[in-house]
C-alpha cells in the first residue's frame, strides 16, 4: 500500500488514474453483458467516469455538458428506447458472429483514428514536468466558450487574416446547423410519437403484408452487391487510415495532385454508398436510383478533383457496375429480385 | 485549504495528506448536512402534516415536540429485514437507491453556503447543479425497473415522463438570474444581490417574481414532491417504485429526497433571494461582510450561512405545506401543467427579463439607490468581472459598500461585446 501511495504522491494522477480505469472496465461491461438493462447502467457509470476525466482536467463545464446531456441522454435511451419499446428477445441480446466483426471494423478503424490525433498533439512527447512544478489551473469560465459560439473569439484576435480576427473564426454556422438539426429531430420524434389515427382504408394492411410469400434473393445479384460492399468497405477503412496518419495524408495528396477536401467528401460518400447497397439489400427500391445518384456524384467529385481522364474512368466503371447490376436483378421474370423491390 | 493542512501539521514531503484531511473534513460536513438535514425535515414534514391536519404529530420520542422521533424511526429502519424479491434484478436492485443519495449529494459539493463556504467553488455551479440533481431520477427507473413488479415499473415510468418533461422550464428559469448577472457562478450571483433586500433578484422586475413561481413549481416536480408526487402514488400504485424496498435500503431513497429539496430550495435562495444576504445588510454597514480581519469577515459569513439555511429551510417549507394541501395531479394533468403553462411561462419571462434590461426600465432597488433618473446605464453594465473588481478595490484600500461599488464597476455589455468583436484581448476573460 505504502509503495502504491509512493508512486502515485499526488490525487490529480490518482484520480485520473481511477477514472480511466473505471470508464475503461464499464465500457469493457457493456460489451461483454448480454442483458440491455445492465448495459445502459453500464454505460452510464462509464461516460459519468469520463465526465470525472473532463472536470479534473480543468474543463469543468465540458465535465457538466457530459454529465447532462451523455448521461441524462443514455438515461432517456434506457427508458423511452428499451424499456417501453423492447420485446422479451431484445432484454437479452445474443450478439452473432458477424456483428462482431463489424463492430471490430468500425471500432477498430475509429481507435485507429483516434490514436493517430492524439498522439499527433505535440504536448504529449515533451516530458512529464514535476508535480510540485506544475501551477494548479484556475477555475475556467464558460464566457469564451459562448462568445465563439456565437462567432466572437477574444482568444482570436492576434490571427493573421483580418476577417478571421473580427470573429468570422466563431462557431455560429456550426451552431446553427446543430440547432437546425436538432430542430428536425425533434419534429421528428414528435411525428413517430403522435398518436395514430385509425383509418378504414389501412385498417387490414398489416394483414395483407403478413400474407405475403417470402422474398427469394436471385444469387448473382446478391454476390454482385455483397461484392461491391466489400469493396466499399475496404474502400472506407483505407480512408480512414490514411485520414488517421498525417503524413500519409500530405504524400497521397501531394501525388494524386488532389485538394485537401477529397478525402473527406469521399470518407461520406462512401458511407452514403454502403447504405444505399444494404437498403438494397433489405429490398428497398429506392436504393437503386440511390446508388445512380451516388455514380453521378462520384463522377463529378472526381472529375473535379483530379481532372477529367480520372473522371471518365471513374463514370465508366461506375456505369459498368450499374448495369450488370441491373441485369442481375433483372434475371428471372415476375420472379426477379427487381419485381420483389417494395 | 490542503496547504492548510499541511502548514500546520508541518508536512513537506507527503502533500496528498493534508488535501486528504481537508476532503475528508468536507466530505464528513457534507454529509452530515444532507443526513441530518433529512432527519430534521422528516421531523418537520410530520409536524406541518399534523398542524395541517389538525392533529398534533410525533409528541412523546425526546419530549415536548416529539424531536427524536425520526432518529426512533432510524434504529427501526436499522433493525428491519433487508429484503430482495425473487423477481428483482439483484444487482440493480441493490445499487439503485445508493445512485439516487449519491446524484443528490453530490449537488452539495459545488453548493455554496455562504461567501467562499463552499466544498468546491466552481465556475459552472449552476450548470453542474442542474445536471446533477437531474441524475437522481435514474436512481429511481432502476429501482422500478429492477423491482420486477408492476407497481414499481409504473412508477418508474411516470418518473421518467415527468423529469425529463420538466427539465426544460427548469432550465429555462435557471438562465433568467444567470442572464441578469452576467455569471454561472452561483458564489457571485448571490454577491451581487447585496444590499437592501431590494436588490434580490426575485424583486429585479415583475417577470423574474413571475420566474421565481415557476421554477418553483418545476423545482418541486423535478424533485418528485407532492401535488407532482405520482412516481409513489400511493393510492394507486402502493408506493411506486420504492414498493418493493424495505429498511436502511428504502431510507437512502427518502434520504435522497429531502436532500435534493433542500438542494433546489437552497439554488431558488441563491439565485432569487439573494443567498446568504440578509434582507437588511447589517454586516456590510458594519464593514465586517469585506473586513481585512479574518474573524469578523467569518462571522460575517456564519450569519450569511443562518441566513442561507434559514432561507432554504423555508423553501422546503413551502414545499411540504403544498404537499399537504394539493390534491396529486393525475399524470394527463402533469404533463399540460408543464408544457402548456411552464414552458410558455418560464418562456415569455425569460424574453420580458431581456426586453426589461434592454429597455432599461426601473426596478425597486432603483428607488432606493435613488437612481431612476439613469437606471440605464446601471442596467447594461455586464456583470462578469464584478467580483474580481471588488477585491481589487478591497485591496486598494476603499472600503466600498456593495452597491456603490456595483454602480461604478462593472463595463457595458455593448462595449464589451464590440471590442471583443474589433480583437481587443482583454475584453472578456
Amino acid at each position: 500500500m505504502n509503495l502504491l501511495l509512493a508512486t502515485i504522491t499526488d490525487w490529480h494522477s490518482f484520480f485520473f488514474y481511477l477514472f480511466a480505469a473505471i470508464t475503461c472496465a464499464f465500457a469493457l461491461a457493456v460489451l461483454f453483458s448480454n442483458h440491455i438493462v445492465h448495459m445502459a447502467f453500464y454505460l452510464v457509470i462509464s461516460l459519468g467516469a469520463s465526465a470525472g476525466l473532463f472536470i479534473l482536467a480543468g474543463a469543468e463545464f465540458v465535465g457538466a455538458m457530459q454529465l447532462l446531456i451523455y448521461v441524462g441522454g443514455t438515461l432517456v435511451l434506457l427508458i423511452f428506447g428499451v424499456m417501453l419499446t423492447a420485446q422479451e428477445r431484445f432484454i437479452s441480446m445474443k450478439t452473432r458472429g458477424g456483428e462482431w466483426v463489424m463492430g471490430a471494423l468500425v471500432g477498430g478503424a475509429v481507435l485507429v483514428l483516434l490514436v493517430r490525433t492524439a498522439f499527433g498533439v505535440d504536448d504529449w512527447s515533451r516530458p512529464r514536468p514535476h508535480p510540485e512544478e506544475v501551477s494548479p489551473i484556475a477555475s475556467q469560465t464558460a464566457t469564451q466558450l459562448g462568445l465563439a459560439l456565437l462567432g466572437i473569439r477574444p482568444d482570436a484576435s492576434d490571427h493573421a487574416d483580418p476577417r478571421l480576427r473580427q470573429g468570422m473564426s466563431g462557431y455560429l454556422l456550426l451552431f446553427e446547423i446543430a440547432s437546425v438539426h436538432l430542430l428536425i429531430v425533434l419534429i421528428g420524434a414528435a411525428y413517430l410519437a403522435r398518436t395514430k389515427r385509425f383509418h378504414p382504408a389501412y385498417a387490414d394492411a398489416p394483414a395483407l403484408r403478413h400474407e405475403r410469400s417470402p422474398k427469394r434473393r436471385g444469387r448473382l445479384a446478391t454476390l454482385w452487391t455483397m461484392l461491391w460492399l466489400v469493396v466499399d468497405i475496404s474502400a472506407l477503412a483505407t480512408l480512414v487510415y490514411v485520414m488517421a496518419r498525417r503524413d500519409l495524408t500530405e504524400d497521397l495528396l501531394a501525388q494524386m495532385g488532389a485538394p485537401r477536401w477529397l478525402l473527406t467528401v469521399s470518407l461520406f460518400l462512401t458511407a452514403l454508398h454502403i447504405i444505399c447497397l444494404i437498403a438494397l439489400l433489405n429490398w428497398q427500391r429506392w436504393a437503386f436510383s440511390g446508388l445512380v445518384v451516388m455514380a453521378a456524384v462520384f463522377v463529378v467529385v472526381n472529375s473535379t478533383a483530379l481532372g477529367l481522364v480520372p473522371g471518365l474512368a471513374t463514370a465508366a466503371a461506375q456505369a459498368l457496375s450499374l448495369f450488370v447490376l441491373y441485369g442481375l436483378l433483372k434475371i428471372g421474370g415476375a420472379q426477379s429480385m427487381w419485381a420483389q423491390l417494395e | 485549504m490542503g496547504h492548510f493542512f499541511n502548514d500546520i501539521f508541518g508536512i513537506t514531503e507527503h502533500v496528498w495528506l493534508g488535501h486528504t484531511i481537508a476532503a475528508l473534513i468536507k466530505c464528513a460536513i457534507l454529509l452530515n448536512i444532507v443526513a441530518v438535514g433529512a432527519l430534521f425535515f422528516i421531523w418537520l414534514e410530520r409536524k406541518v402534516s399534523g398542524r395541517i391536519q389538525d392533529r398534533l404529530g410525533p409528541t412523546r420520542v425526546g419530549g415536548r415536540f416529539g424531536w427524536l422521533q425520526t432518529i426512533a424511526d432510524g434504529i427501526k429502519l436499522l433493525a428491519k429485514e433487508d429484503l430482495t424479491p425473487a423477481q428483482a434484478d439483484a444487482l440493480l436492485f441493490r445499487v439503485a437507491p445508493y445512485i439516487s443519495f449519491a446524484a443528490s449529494f453530490a449537488a452539495y459539493l459545488a453548493l455554496p453556503f455562504s461567501n467562499g463556504w463552499v466544498a468546491w467553488e466552481l465556475n459552472v455551479a449552476v450548470f453542474f447543479i442542474l445536471a446533477v440533481v437531474g441524475l437522481e431520477v435514474f436512481g429511481v427507473i432502476l429501482a422500478g425497473y429492477a423491482s420486477g413488479s408492476k407497481w414499481s415499473l409504473f412508477g418508474a415510468m411516470r418518473e421518467a415522463a415527468q423529469v425529463v418533461s420538466y427539465e426544460v422550464p427548469l432550465g429555462l428559469c435557471v438562465v433568467v438570474p444567470v442572464l441578469l448577472c452576467g455569471t454561472l457562478n452561483l458564489i457571485t450571483i448571490a454577491n451581487m444581490q447585496a444590499g437592501l433586500f431590494t436588490n434580490w433578484l426575485v424583486f429585479h422586475d415583475p417577470f423574474t417574481f413571475c420566474i421565481f413561481w415557476v421554477y418553483f413549481t418545476c423545482a418541486t416536480a423535478s424533485v418528485n414532491r407532492a401535488p407532482f408526487d405520482l412516481a409513489e402514488a400511493e393510492s394507486e400504485l402502493v408506493a411506486g417504485f420504492h414498493t418493493e424496498y424495505s429498511g436502511l435500503r428504502w431510507s437512502f431513497f427518502f434520504m435522497a429526497e429531502y436532500g435534493s429539496m433542500f438542494a433546489v430550495s437552497g439554488l431558488a435562495a441563491i439565485l432569487f433571494f439573494g443567498g446568504w444576504n440578509g434582507p437588511i445588510p447589517i454586516f456590510h454597514w458594519l464593514g465586517w461582510a469585506n473586513s481585512e480581519t479574518w474573524i469578523l469577515r467569518e462571522t460575517a459569513n456564519l450569519f450569511g450561512a443562518l441566513n442561507f439555511i434559514f432561507k432554504a429551510v423555508l423553501g422546503v417549507t413551502l414545499m411540504m405545506w403544498a404537499r399537504w394541501t394539493l390534491p396529486r395531479l393525475r399524470i394527463d394533468q402533469v404533463m399540460t401543467t408543464c408544457l402548456k403553462y411552464c414552458v410558455p411561462l418560464a418562456a415569455m419571462g425569460f424574453l420580458g427579463v431581456i426586453a426589461w434590461q434592454y429597455l432599461g426600465l426601473w426596478s425597486p432597488n432603483d428607488i432606493y439607490l435613488n437612481r431612476i433618473a439613469k437606471p440605464f446605464e446601471h442596467r447594461s453594465e455586464v456583470r462578469e468581472q464584478w467580483r474580481a473588481e471588488q477585491e481589487a478595490a478591497n485591496r486598494d484600500g476603499a472600503s466600498a459598500s456593495a452597491q456603490t461599488t456595483k454602480s461604478s464597476g462593472g463595463r457595458p455589455i455593448f462595449a464589451t461585446v464590440s471590442a471583443a468583436a474589433e480583437g481587443n484581448k482583454g475584453g472578456v476573460q
